[in-house]
C-alpha cells in the first residue's frame, strides 16, 4: 500500500497525562477509516491534530508527500465535519457553504457553481437561502458536510458524524454518508465510539484505547480476529465472552475458572497453543446450548434469558468453578429450557485464546475463521 | 388554587414605593424643566416656557459640556470595548477555574460604590500619585504629567468604572459561541484575524452593542467620576446638573438638564430598537 497520509509517531500529552502514545498509521488515498473507541481513548485527539487544531507533541504528518506537521489549520485544505456541525449561524446555507470559497479567493460564478455541486452532493440544493437555525439536525449536517467539501478537501475529517442523529435518521444517513464516499472518492477519517458505525462505513477501522492504536484491520478481520482482549470485549454487541482459562491436569483437558472442559474439533486445535493462564473470547453467536452433554461442551445452569426480538440471549452460569462463576452469554435463535435448568454450551469457534503474560492472541490465525 | 387577589396585594408595597419615591418626582422633573426662574430670585415661576432648553442649546457653555460629555462616552465605550473584549474572551475560554474568582473581581467596584475606587484613582493620577512618581524614580520624565482635572483623568476614571458593564455583556454572548465555529472556520482557510471580522465579531455583536449602551449611558451620566477627577475643572453635564441644582439652586434648569441626557439616553434606546427589528426581519 502507498501511503496517502502517513502518521509517524505522533503522540500529544497535556502536562502529566498523555492523550496519545506514539501513533503510526498509513492511510491510503480514497480509503475510508473509522477511529473507533471509548471515550478518553485519544480518538478525537488524533482527528484535531489531523486538522491542525491541536499542536502535536511529537511525530510527523504527511499528507500526499508533504510534510504538514507544522503546516497550521488554514492552509491545510482539509473538510472537517463537527459534531456539532459548527454552521455559522448570522449566515446563509449558501454563505456557509460558500466561506471555504471565499476564503480561497474564489467567487462570482465560479463559487455559485461550486455552491450548487455541493449542494447537489448532499441534495439540500433547494435550501440555499434557509439559515442553519431552520433546518433539522440531519439538515444541518448535510450542510456541514457540503460546507467542507465544496473546498475539494485532501482529507475529508468526520467527527462523531451520527451521534446527533435520531436512530431512524443514523441508518439512512450511514448508508448517505458510504454513497457520498464512493461517489468523492475523498480520503475520509471518521471518529466514532459506535462500533456498528465504524464496522458497516469503514474500509478499515483503527481501534483506540487509552492513546493507542491497539489494532488496525478490515471490519471483518477486527471482528473475527481481535488482536486483544479488550478489542474482544469492545466489539460486538453483546462483546464477546472472555473466560479465564489454563491449562488443564490431563494432556488435552483445559481449566476455565477451575472447571475442566475437553475441547473437540477445532476449537481443540485453537486452545493447543495454551500453556499458561490466559483469556478465551468467544463470540455469543458461536455457542450452542444443547439440553444433552455432548464431547466439547461445558455444562452450566441457565441464570436468565433475555427476548431481545427474533432471538434471545442466554445466560449460562458454568457449573463447579470458582466463585464468582463466570456466566456465559448464548445468542440463540431457538426457544429456551426453563431458567435454573442445566444446560451444555457447545462452542463452534474461538475468537482469540489471549495469554495473560503478553496479552497476544496465541490462537493459531487459521482457528479463528468460520 | 390560591386566588389571584393576595399575590396581587403583596406587590402593592413595592409599586406604592416606587411611585412615591420614583414615579412622582420623575414627573415633577419633567414638569419642572419647563418651569423658570426669574434671575436673582429663589422663587419658581411655574408658567411652561422653553426658555431653560433654549438656554442650553443657544449657551456655548453648555453646548460644549454637552460635546464633551458626549466624546467623553463614546470614547469611554470604544476604550472600554478595546480592553474587554480581550477580557471577556479569556475569561469565557481561558480562566477555567479562575473564572468565578475575575468575575467577582470584576463585580466588585460596581458593587462597592464609585467613591472609593474613584478616591483610589486620586491617588493614582496626582502629580504626587504612583504614575508620576513611578515615571519620576525611573528618569521617564521631570515634571508630572497633569492627569488629574484632565479630560484623559477622566476617561482613565470612567473605563476604570464602568469596564465590567462592557465585560458581563460580552462574556454572557462568548459563552454561547462554541470553539467549533472558530475551529470550523480555519479549517475552512480563514486565518486568525478572518475568524474574528467573519465568524467571532459578527456573532458577539449583540454582546458589543448591548455592552456600548450599558457603558454610554453610565458615562454620559456619571457624576462622581467627572467631578473627583475633573477637580472642578472640567464640565460634564452630570457635574453642570449638580451645580445647577445644588449651588445655583436652579431647580428648574437643573431639571431642563436632565431631561437632556435622559432624551439622549431615550434616543439611543429608540435608534437600538429600530436596528434590532431591521436584524430581526433579516433572520
Amino acid at each position: 500500500m502507498t501511503a496517502y497520509l502517513t502518521i509517524r509517531d505522533v503522540a500529544k500529552s497535556y502536562g502529566r497525562s498523555t492523550a496519545l502514545h506514539c501513533i503510526d498509521m498509513d492511510i491510503a488515498r480514497g480509503e475510508f477509516l473509522a477511529l473507533l473507541g471509548p471515550s478518553g481513548s485519544g480518538k478525537t485527539t488524533l482527528l484535531r491534530i489531523l486538522a491542525g487544531l491541536l499542536d502535536p507533541g511529537r511525530g510527523t504528518l504527511i499528507l500526499d508527500g508533504v510534510d504538514m506537521t507544522k503546516t497550521p489549520a488554514w492552509e491545510r485544505d482539509i473538510g472537517l465535519v463537527f459534531q456539532n456541525y459548527a454552521l455559522f449561524p448570522h449566515m446563509d446555507v449558501r454563505q456557509n457553504v460558500g466561506f471555504g470559497l471565499d476564503m480561497r479567493g474564489i467567487r462570482g460564478a465560479e463559487a455559485e457553481r461550486r455552491i450548487d455541486e455541493a449542494l447537489e452532493t448532499v441534495s439540500m440544493r433547494e435550501y440555499g437561502t434557509r439559515r442553519p437555525g431552520e433546518l433539522s439536525g440531519g439538515q444541518q449536517q448535510r450542510i456541514a458536510i457540503a460546507r467542507a467539501i465544496a473546498i475539494k478537501p485532501r482529507l475529508l475529517l468526520l467527527d462523531e458524524p451520527l451521534s446527533n442523529l435520531d436512530a431512524v435518521l443514523r441508518q439512512s444517513v450511514r448508508i448517505e454518508l458510504r454513497e457520498l464516499h464512493e461517489r468523492t472518492g475523498l480520503t475520509t477519517i471518521m471518529v466514532t465510539h459506535d462500533q456498528v458505525e465504524a464496522l458497516t462505513l469503514a474500509d478499515r477501522v483503527a481501534l483506540m484505547e487509552r492513546g493507542e492504536v491497539i489494532q488496525v484491520d478490515r471490519p471483518e478481520d477486527l471482528y473475527n480476529r481481535p488482536a486483544s482482549a479488550f478489542a474482544a470485549a469492545f466489539l460486538g454487541s453483546p462483546p464477546a465472552n472472555l473466560l479465564p482459562v489454563a491449562p488443564g491436569n490431563a494432556p488435552g483437558t483445559v481449566s476455565i475458572s477451575g472447571v475442566v472442559w475437553t475441547p473437540v474439533g477445532q476449537v481443540a486445535q485453537a486452545v493447543a497453543a495454551l500453556r499458561g493462564p490466559a483469556r478465551l473470547a468467544l463470540r455469543p453467536e458461536t455457542l450452542r446450548l444443547v439440553a444433552q452433554e455432548v464431547p466439547g461442551a461445558i455444562s452450566g445452569r441457565l441464570k436468565a434469558v433475555e427476548y431481545m426480538g427474533g432471538e434471545r440471549l442466554a445466560h449460562v452460569e458454568l457449573t463447579g468453578a470458582d466463585a464468582p462463576a463466570p456466566v456465559v452469554l448464548v445468542r440463540s435463535a431457538d426457544a429456551l429450557p426453563e431458567t435454573g435448568q442445566v444446560v451444555f454450551v457447545l462452542p463452534g469457534a474461538v475468537t482469540g485464546l489471549y495469554d495473560n503474560e503478553s496479552g497476544a492472541n496465541i490462537a493459531p490465525a487459521t482457528a479463528g475463521e468460520y | 388554587m390560591i386566588g389571584r387577589g393576595p399575590a396581587h396585594l403583596l406587590v402593592a408595597p413595592g409599586l406604592a414605593l416606587v411611585a412615591f419615591v420614583f414615579l412622582a418626582p420623575f414627573l415633577l422633573l419633567v414638569a419642572m424643566s419647563f418651569w423658570s426662574q426669574p434671575e436673582g430670585s429663589l422663587l419658581v415661576d411655574t408658567t411652561l416656557t422653553f426658555k431653560n432648553y433654549i438656554r442650553i442649546f443657544s449657551d456655548a457653555y453648555y453646548l460644549r459640556g454637552l460635546g464633551r460629555t458626549l466624546w467623553l462616552s463614546v470614547a469611554t465605550v470604544a476604550l472600554a470595548l478595546v480592553l474587554g473584549f480581550p477580557v471577556a474572551f479569556w475569561i469565557v475560554r481561558r480562566a477555567g477555574r479562575l473564572r468565578r474568582f475575575v468575575t467577582a473581581l470584576m463585580l466588585l467596584p460596581m458593587v462597592c460604590g464609585a467613591l472609593l475606587p474613584t478616591l483610589g484613582l486620586v491617588n493614582l493620577l496626582s502629580p504626587l500619585g504612583i504614575i508620576n512618581g513611578t515615571l519620576k524614580t525611573m528618569g521617564l520624565i521631570d515634571r508630572a504629567i497633569p492627569l488629574l482635572g484632565t479630560q484623559i483623568g477622566i476617561l482613565i476614571g470612567l473605563v476604570q468604572a464602568f469596564l465590567p458593564l462592557m465585560v458581563l455583556p460580552l462574556v454572557a454572548v462568548l459563552d454561547r459561541l462554541p470553539p467549533s465555529f472558530e475551529e470550523a472556520a480555519m479549517s475552512l482557510g480563514a486565518r486568525p484575524a478572518q475568524v474574528w471580522q467573519r465568524v467571532v465579531l459578527p456573532l458577539a455583536a449583540p454582546g458589543v452593542l448591548a455592552g456600548a449602551v450599558l457603558v454610554f449611558c453610565a458615562a454620559l451620566t456619571s457624576f462622581v467620576t467627572p467631578q473627583i477627577l475633573g477637580q472642578g475643572k472640567i464640565a460634564t453635564f452630570a457635574t453642570m446638573t449638580w451645580q445647577q441644582a445644588s449651588l445655583v439652586l436652579d431647580w428648574p434648569f437643573a431639571s431642563a438638564l436632565a431631561m437632556v441626557m435622559l432624551g439622549l439616553m431615550a434616543g439611543l434606546g429608540g435608534l437600538l430598537a429600530v436596528l434590532r427589528r431591521a436584524n430581526w426581519a433579516q433572520t
